[in-house]
């Protein structure tokens, strides 16, 4: 049975797409099962065609499942009541695009009925939150880039204050900085003890910000866990140690080689480019703080 | 005498209308009460708020000065037979133009707009808040009503100002005319009532309920009808089931069935034109005796043989549908069908009998309904049908009391016959009173006249002046037609009076109101001027009850225009729940339109269209024919009973009344809301019911 303590819980889903004469087509998503607890920040992992979407949508209500159950905050998926607790931001920005940006808040706002004077307050509070600036904010959504939509579509799937939020790729289209922030906001959200389920094929992103993990492929679970267990190398030993020169490194090497390690390799570690890009925009900036993309 | 093909149908279609929404609603009700218990109109608001402001900004508006621009270029080359013509043709044009752009707009953006947010996936923003597909459906609906009300009320504001225009410098022009107009010229009266009232009039009517031609006024229970004359009557006649099987079992043993015509019969003065089409027909005189066909039976019982210069009294029988078709061949009706000899009817018997055949009773035996058609060549003859003037005689095989099939009953009595004239260009016609008797009677019952000062009632005349020679010609004698109001309760009457109808204009009679009171009074029109006729309709005479303003009229058509739009928008959006938008267009369109196409059909749908077809064309052999017959009249059936369930648009009639410059009564209104509720609610709900378990991620 379902428990409110799960913010998703998923038994035995599968969905199954049939052709226009009802004939088996494809099995996107196969018997998943699948539970997570409230408060976490799960990814969904897969290459294209995995199920991962098709799990989003069954949760979502926006198709039915072939069989099996899943249930959202301790409500049958799909039940429209529940949606006043959920936040989904889909893979591309599918909104109004004759709207501008402050219209679109307000109009999904009031689609949960949220008073007036609230919305005054907060519709200003999330597209700072984004990163809309007050010029951004009065333009049409169809003259926003890519990465304005994202961050539209992000506020928009926060206009409720949603104590489960759903992101579809939701680094898609970001540049680094905005990839950084969205980041940042996701950890804010878990900090606020809040569920997020994303679903990527970014893993470096999955892997920054995800406590546990799973792996679809061909619409079965094929792994599922906490990201730091399931990424460790248990075999090998990395040590760090800062200031050795070339001598001290050769003494490392003779150390490991007199205890019997043979294969061992004492080498600088590399950041990564993002640490580098932030780095360098940072360095650049002036005021030595990160810009606003 | 039409039987429209629908009207017979449209009762049962409204009942079953009715009866659909019912099931449907309940059927909602049960697939998404929690929905409807989540309904907030707040959330519909919003919805619908974003499909306006959509239809907004993509410039939806600019569909209006398209039209205005169509409009006047229109109506500047229209060809109007005068001013007031003119006006009411711009009127027509006004809201004619309104209606077109305000359905295909609204019928383009219902059905494009769910599968195009399907489609582009904007739909998953929407249903993944806490929306019902009930609340988007709605949403929908009252966006796309509110775009309508936008381009109404854009359309309805540039018609008032434009037919306010028109009507200022038309005025003006009339009353140029009328300086320059001798004082005692014809028509002078007309245009002072323009100069002084505009023709931007509006009216309430009571419109009669009942329209007859005879021969002469009814009297002592008769009701005439002139041998030669372009006159008829028709009996319906609608047999219950028992009557059919009666008539089906004497076909079948070949007994003799007869239709029994009662009528009296007097022997008039001929008209030049009569005594010229008689004698170069050749027509048999009364005497002597004319040979057979024409038979003994003839002979008038010596009561006139006073009259040797008379022809002989015959009736042409036929029997028809609605449409005027024969339902039965007339060769197969029995001897002497279109010539039948009649005599005066003495002490109620029958005054001709007419055998009909096997095969004739054969095919009657299969008519729910039909009517005998009874007219006369006879120049001269005069014949005075009572209530009851034909009947359906089914002798007993046994020599016991047979079978009389009568009309059917109405408030107990059998319903009356139907008498009328030929059709002209623009109505039934009324030809010049020979005699000063042919008349047309207006019954009006239950009329409710608004007694003017002077204690006078108004009635509005306006038939279609039929003439020989050019009609246009200033040179031809006036029409002079003669009104008088004969009270149902007093019998009193208001003597006549002569009024002057012009071509394409109406003519107003004022009548004391004492000759109107309590509401039932007959109102009596013959053509006095020689070589003249008028084209009558039902409501060429009408009984003026108020003045109403031209704008509140204006209003209301276009708060028609706007309830049709409504229907239009909700047909579409469930077909856009279940169809990519240009075929949710083409559905749309077939179900607003099929009611009326089937219309289009004519008569060619009613009771006995199987006969006619198979009559036709497979008359020579009795077991196809039947089959036929059969097969194309259950076909027909189904094709009624189907279109009478589709909504009826002939139930927003935006221009008629406008055009007219009659008030559109509330009933009007609120038949069309009444229309819109049925039609509406039921596919809304419908649309509902489909969305709710469909899968909007593509």
């Amino acid at each position: 049975m379902p428990t409110s303590d799960h913010a998703v819980q998923i038994e035995n889903l599968t969905k199954v797409y049939k052709d226009f004469w009802g004939r088996d087509k494809v099995r996107a998503l196969d018997g998943l099962n699948l539970t997570i607890p409230r408060g976490e920040v799960f990814g969904l992992l897969g290459p294209n065609g995995s199920g991962k979407s098709t799990t989003i949508k069954l949760l979502l209500g926006l198709i039915f499942p072939t069989a099996g159950r899943a249930s959202i905050l301790g409500q049958p998926a799909g039940n429209t009541a529940i949606n006043e607790r959920i936040g989904f931001l889909p893979e591309e920005s599918y909104l109004y695009r004759f709207l501008n940006g402050e219209e679109t808040l307000r109009f999904y706002g009031r689609l949960f009925k949220i008073p007036r004077k609230e919305l005054n307050r907060r519709v200003p509070a999330l597209l700072d939150t984004v990163g809309l600036d007050a010029k951004s904010r009065k333009r049409k959504l169809r003259e926003y880039s890519k990465g304005m939509a994202r961050r539209i579509g992000l506020a928009q799937a926060l206009i409720n204050n949603p104590d489960l939020i759903l992101l579809d790729e939701p680094t898609t289209g970001l540049d680094p900085i905005g990839t950084r922030e969205m980041k940042d906001l996701i950890l804010s959200l878990k900090a606020q003890g809040k569920t997020v389920l994303l679903c990527s094929h970014l893993l470096a992103d999955v892997q920054d910000v995800c406590d546990r993990i799973t792996i679809l492929y061909a619409g079965k679970m094929q792994t599922l866990g906490q990201v730091k267990d399931l990424i460790q190398v248990r075999d090998i030993t990395q040590v760090q140690a800062r200031g050795l020169d070339a001598e001290k490194v050769r003494q490392v090497q003779e150390f490991l080689g007199g205890i019997g390690v043979s294969d061992s390799i004492v080498t600088h570690p590399t950041t990564t480019l993002e640490d580098l890009f932030m780095r360098v925009v940072r360095e650049n900036s002036g005021n030595g703080s990160l810009p606003r993309s | 005498m039409s039987c429209l093909p629908l009207a017979d149908v449209a009762p049962a279609g409204q009942a079953a209308g009715w009866i659909t929404l019912g099931v449907i609603l309940v059927a909602g009700l049960i697939v998404g009460f929690s929905d409807v218990r989540r309904l907030q109109f707040r959330r519909i608001w919003a919805l619908s708020s974003v499909c306006f402001t959509e239809s907004m900004r993509r410039r939806v508006l600019l569909v209006t000065p398209l039209a205005i621009a169509g409009l006047v270029v229109v109506s500047q080359l229209q060809q109007a037979s005068d001013d007031q013509d003119a006006i009411r043709q711009t009127a027509k044009f006004c809201v004619f133009a309104s209606g077109m752009v305000v359905v295909i707009t609204a019928l383009i953006l219902a059905c494009t707009n769910l599968p195009r947010e399907i489609e582009n996936r904007v739909i998953f923003t929407i249903v993944t808040k806490p929306t019902t597909r009930l609340e988007i459906v709605l949403g929908k609906v009252v966006g796309f009503a509110r775009v309508s009300a936008a381009i109404l009320l854009t359309m309805g504001i540039f018609s008032y100002g434009y037919l306010e225009a028109r009507n200022y410098f038309r005025v003006e022009n009339v009353r140029a005319q009328l300086e320059s107009l001798p004082a005692d010229a014809a028509g002078r009266a007309t245009l002072v009532h323009y100069a002084d009232r505009g023709f931007l009039e509006t009216r309430s009517v009571n419109l009669a309920s009942d329209f007859n031609i005879y021969a002469r006024p009814p009297a002592n229970g008769l009701h005439w009808m002139r041998g030669s004359k372009p006159q008829y009557f028709l009996v319906h006649f609608a047999p219950s089931e028992a009557e059919r099987g009666v008539l089906a079992a004497a076909a079948q043993a070949g007994a003799e069935v007869d239709l029994l015509t009662t009528l009296h019969l007097e022997w008039m003065p001929l008209s030049s034109a009569e005594q010229t089409d008689a004698e170069r027909l050749r027509f048999p005189p009364l005497h002597p005796v004319p040979p057979q066909p024409f038979g003994p039976s003839l002979l008038p019982h010596g009561t006139h043989a006073d009259k040797p210069s008379q022809y002989a009294s015959v009736l042409s029988l036929r029997i028809v549908d609605g449409a005027d078709r024969n339902l039965v061949a007339p060769e197969d009706l029995g001897a002497n069908a279109s010539f039948l000899p009649v005599v005066d009817s003495q002490n109620g018997s029958p005054s001709g009998v007419l055998s009909l055949s096997s095969k004739a009773v054969g095919q009657l035996a299969d008519l729910p309904e039909f009517f005998v058609d009874v007219a006369s060549p006879s120049p001269g003859v005069e014949y005075g049908a009572g209530p009851l003037p034909v009947v359906l005689s089914i002798p007993s095989a046994n020599g016991g009391k047979g079978m009389i099939i009568r009309p059917p009953l109405i408030d107990g009595e059998p319903e009356p016959p139907k008498y009328s004239g030929r059709p002209g260009r623009s109505g039934i016609v009324l030809s010049d009173a020979f005699n000063s008797q042919t008349l047309a009677i207006y019954s009006f019952r239950g009329a409710s006249p608004s007694i003017g000062t002077g204690q006078t009632v108004a009635f509005q005349l306006n038939a279609k002046i039929e003439k020989t020679g050019d009609p246009t010609d200033s040179n031809q004698p006036l029409s002079v037609a003669e009104i008088q109001v004969v009270n149902a309760h007093t019998g009193k009457s208001s003597g006549p009076l002569r009024v002057t109808p012009e071509i394409n204009r109406l003519t107003f009679v004022d009548v004391p109101a004492e000759d109107v009171a309590g509401g039932d009074f007959d109102v009596q029109l013959r053509e006095m001027a020689d070589g003249q006729w008028l084209d009558l309709q039902p409501d060429s005479i009408v009984l003026i009850t108020a003045d109403r303003s031209f704008s509140g009229n204006l209003f209301k058509s276009f708060l028609l225009l706007w309830m049709l739009s409504i229907l239009v928008v909700s047909i579409s959006v469930f077909c856009s729940t279940f169809l990519s938008w240009p075929i949710a267009i083409v559905l749309s369109l077939m179900l607003l339109l099929g009611r009326w196409g089937v219309a289009q059909l004519g008569d060619s749908l009613n009771p006995g269209v199987g006969h006619t077809v198979s009559n036709e064309f497979f008359s020579r052999d009795p077991t196809e024919s039947k089959v036929v017959s059969s097969t194309v009249e259950a076909l027909a059936k189904s094709l009624r009973i189907v279109s009478s369930i589709f909504p009826d648009v002939s139930r927003f009639p935006a221009t008629e009344d406008l055009q007219r410059g009659v008030s559109i009564p509330l009933s009007t209104l609120g038949g069309a809301g009444e229309a819109l509720l049925m039609y509406g609610a039921s596919v809304v709900i419908g649309g509902y019911m489909i969305l709710r378990f469909k899968e909007v991620a593509p």
